[in-house]
């Protein structure tokens, strides 16, 4: 072959040989999975989280949160990740057939938050937080509760408004807000808490071996 | 050499015609895609400090959601990309392949028209992030119409490159030709490909969903620095140091076997940025090999370079496209080193998700391509305004600036993600304050190290600004007249070109 045909011809094969072995492979692996369910127990995993979850993971990646954040738990062998309590056994492709691939996350400036929202599983010494007033004030200013944390403030995601009639049930409690006035969370982070405390992927899976049995649900 | 004249000073005489045309056909397209480079390159380098200030301090600029490190540091990384490196490359890639082919630009207006509608898309996409409505794909934040835009910005000046190469005077297809060949062909199936298999990255929409998301970003995120950061950062590299020094290509054969290998390995990475993540093994295993097998199209690379420079490294001392393409070159063999070795599992157990792989990015893309994309903006712009630069310190601070602000950044980022890392792979609970949690020592492991590249930022702003100024002079022909030797750090004795 002459050579200009033959570096088209390389250059084309290249890339299409990584295209069909690396996406289309994992494509057919991977790309269609379903719920696993458990017709006993007409026990259905992942549950496709809908409403306001849904437009709080919208919240989530559109602020960058998985730029410091993860949500995926490695296998016990490769990191600290079940031991520091992040979650009882490690992530796998089903986990997510609800969710877009940017929730999984690229750094861990913060800590991961696959079960941010799973009830608090027997002897943890995790903080478990299911008061989305936590998760307010840590929000409005993350030192306030965690006092080295490098979090930036999400301030611009709550409002400042005169207190008609009774006080939100939901507003935060700073002390320097003057007499008279309320700091509440907007739409967008009410929505974004709900779903943070979404976030459970303990529930056992079959291809997951050696996972412990499913934690008592809170009573 | 199909100039039909047996006399060598009339031959000679036709080829500088040739060459004058080439590069009059050149100047408004290619000074358009390096103005706007070097306007995004102070953007994003701006973002870049005031992103490094935000880790240890917070409080800095908090009360603005478009200003948030969520959003501002997606658009920095996607400005990096899109901005300066792809554009200052869009420009270098078009000059050398018109010299190689021996073709002047046949429609300079259309690649102008490119260029703004690229600028336009930029405009769009980093208004898009900072308004709250990236995709939170890493590189791939914009929208997905941005990248329509982007898309359609590039095959309106990138036809032209295959114009020219389809047209090109017979003769010898010159290795750097072929890199820049195939960057120009990959480009646009990778951001084609990945834009069409994302969709618009929330679940419901067509297009995969979750982890294969994960994959296709990975993968699109490695080889957008791999087959098409790289690839044009060699092919500038291949042209310019022989230029320079005023010798052909040490070896051929080398560097054909050098170019096939990486076409055939490079495109397999990528897997790795998702180590230990709920990906099938395989798909990571693939990424590790590709990884160590490209350390041999990175060695023959490395070899015919200091083979072709052998007895003239002292041009290192005097030509600013010499001194910039050797810094680029080191960095390019380091950084496929730190990727191989970073890939095995034993190592990105710990170094995984932390700064260490953003480090190692940075280690391609500035250590190395923009490095050599600096080198080739001393080469070509002269040729292109007419006169030569004007101030050889404004090119030595640039250098410093350069050298040490991302040599630091690269190096502080490393650190950090390593130390940060080490307190992550196991738990320390003995260690952990009331104030701090035990993840929270492995945020202040990173913490002084992260300290270290703000400092490195700001030195690097000062040498960007230096930049700037000397490429302003340069577009208002306020250089030294050219014919004048070219602006060098000191004489050269011997008979050696710029």
């Amino acid at each position: 072959m002459k050579p200009t045909p033959l570096l088209f011809a390389g250059i084309f094969a290249s890339f299409a040989a990584a295209w069909v072995g690396l996406i289309s492979a994992s494509n057919t692996q991977i790309g269609s999975l379903t719920p696993q369910v458990d017709e006993e127990n007409a026990d259905i995993y992942p549950i496709n989280v809908a409403g306001i979850a849904e437009q709080g993971r919208r919240v989530y990646v559109s602020n960058g949160c998985n730029y410091c954040h993860t949500q995926l738990v490695r296998e016990s062998h490769a990191g600290a990740d079940i031991a520091r309590e992040w979650g009882s056994r490690r992530t796998v492709a089903r986990d997510y057939i609800y969710d877009t691939g940017a929730t999984i996350g690229f750094m861990r400036n913060g800590p991961d938050l696959s079960n941010i929202g799973a009830p608090k599983a027997e002897n943890s010494k995790r903080k478990y937080v299911e008061d989305p007033k936590w998760h307010y004030a840590h929000l409005y200013n993350p030192r306030s509760v965690v006092p080295a944390s490098n979090m930036p403030s999400y301030r611009f995601l709550f409002e400042k408004r005169k207190i008609s009639g009774q006080r939100a049930e939901d507003a935060l409690d700073l002390a320097d807000v003057e007499a008279g006035y309320e700091v509440v969370p907007t739409d967008d982070t009410r929505a974004l808490v709900a779903y943070l405390l979404s976030l459970d992927r303990s529930h056992p899976l079959k291809e997951v071996k050696g996972a412990p049995a499913p934690a008592a649900p809170a009573q | 050499m199909s100039v039909p004249s047996t006399d060598p000073r009339k031959t000679a005489e036709l080829e500088q015609v040739e060459r004058a045309l080439i590069d009059a056909s050149a100047r408004v397209p290619v000074l358009t895609f390096y103005t706007s480079a070097v306007f995004w390159l102070l953007v994003q380098t701006l973002f870049g400090v005031i992103n490094a200030l935000k880790l240890q301090w917070p409080q800095f600029l908090d009360g603005c959601s478009w200003l948030t490190f969520g959003r501002l540091y997606p658009a920095q990384n996607n400005l990096m990309i899109y901005g300066w490196a792809s554009l200052a490359g869009l420009g270098t890639a078009l000059w050398i392949l018109a010299r190689l082919c021996r073709v002047a630009l046949p429609r300079p207006g259309m690649l102008v028209a490119g260029a703004m509608l690229w600028n336009v898309a930029l405009i769009a996409g980093t208004a898009e992030i900072l308004s709250g409505n990236g995709r939170g794909l890493i590189y791939l934040d914009y929208p997905r119409y941005v990248f329509g835009l982007l898309f359609a910005a590039y095959a309106i000046s990138a036809v032209w490159g295959v114009v020219l190469f389809a047209n090109r005077r017979p003769g010898h297809i010159y290795i750097s030709a072929w890199y820049l060949i195939a960057a120009l062909f990959w480009f646009p199936w990778l951001i084609g490909g990945a834009n069409l298999l994302l969709g618009s990255g929330f679940p419901g929409a067509p297009g995969v969903q979750g982890v294969m998301q994960a994959i296709v970003n990975a993968w699109y995120a490695q080889n957008v620095i791999n087959l098409w950061l790289t690839a044009i950062g060699l092919g500038a590299i291949y042209y310019l140091v022989p230029k320079v020094v005023g010798r052909p290509v040490h070896s051929y054969h080398l560097a054909s076997f050098g170019f096939w290998s990486f076409a055939i390995f490079a495109v397999w990475t990528g897997g790795q940025r998702l180590a230990g993540g709920p990906v099938p093994v395989w798909v990571i295993t693939i990424g590790i090999v590709a990884a160590i097998l490209l350390l041999i199209p990175v060695a023959t690379v490395t070899a015919n370079y200091f083979m072709t420079m052998n007895g003239k490294f002292n041009l290192v001392y005097h030509s600013p496209t010499i001194r910039f393409t050797f810094f680029g070159a080191i960095a390019y063999t380091l950084a496929n080193v730190v990727f191989a070795v970073s890939s095995f599992r034993s190592v990105s157990n710990i170094t995984q998700f932390t700064w260490f792989t953003v480090g190692t990015d940075y280690l391609f893309i500035f250590g190395f391509f923009s490095m050599v994309m600096f080198g080739a903006m001393y080469y070509i712009i002269p040729r292109l305004v007419g006169c030569e630069w004007l101030s050889a310190s404004f090119i030595k601070l640039h250098f410093w600036g350069c050298a040490y602000g991302w040599g630091m950044t690269i190096l502080m980022l490393l650190l950090s993600g390593f130390s940060q890392g080490v307190m992550q792979v196991s738990v320390h609970e003995a260690h952990a304050t009331s104030a701090s949690t035990d993840f929270m020592l492995s945020v202040q492991a990173s913490l002084p190290f992260l300290r270290g590249r703000s400092i490195a930022q700001i030195l690097l702003c000062v040498g960007q600004l230096f930049f700037a100024l000397n490429f302003l002079l340069m577009l208002l022909r306020l250089g030294r007249p050219s014919g004048a030797q070219p602006t060098l750090f000191a004489p050269i004795q011997e008979g050696a070109k710029s």
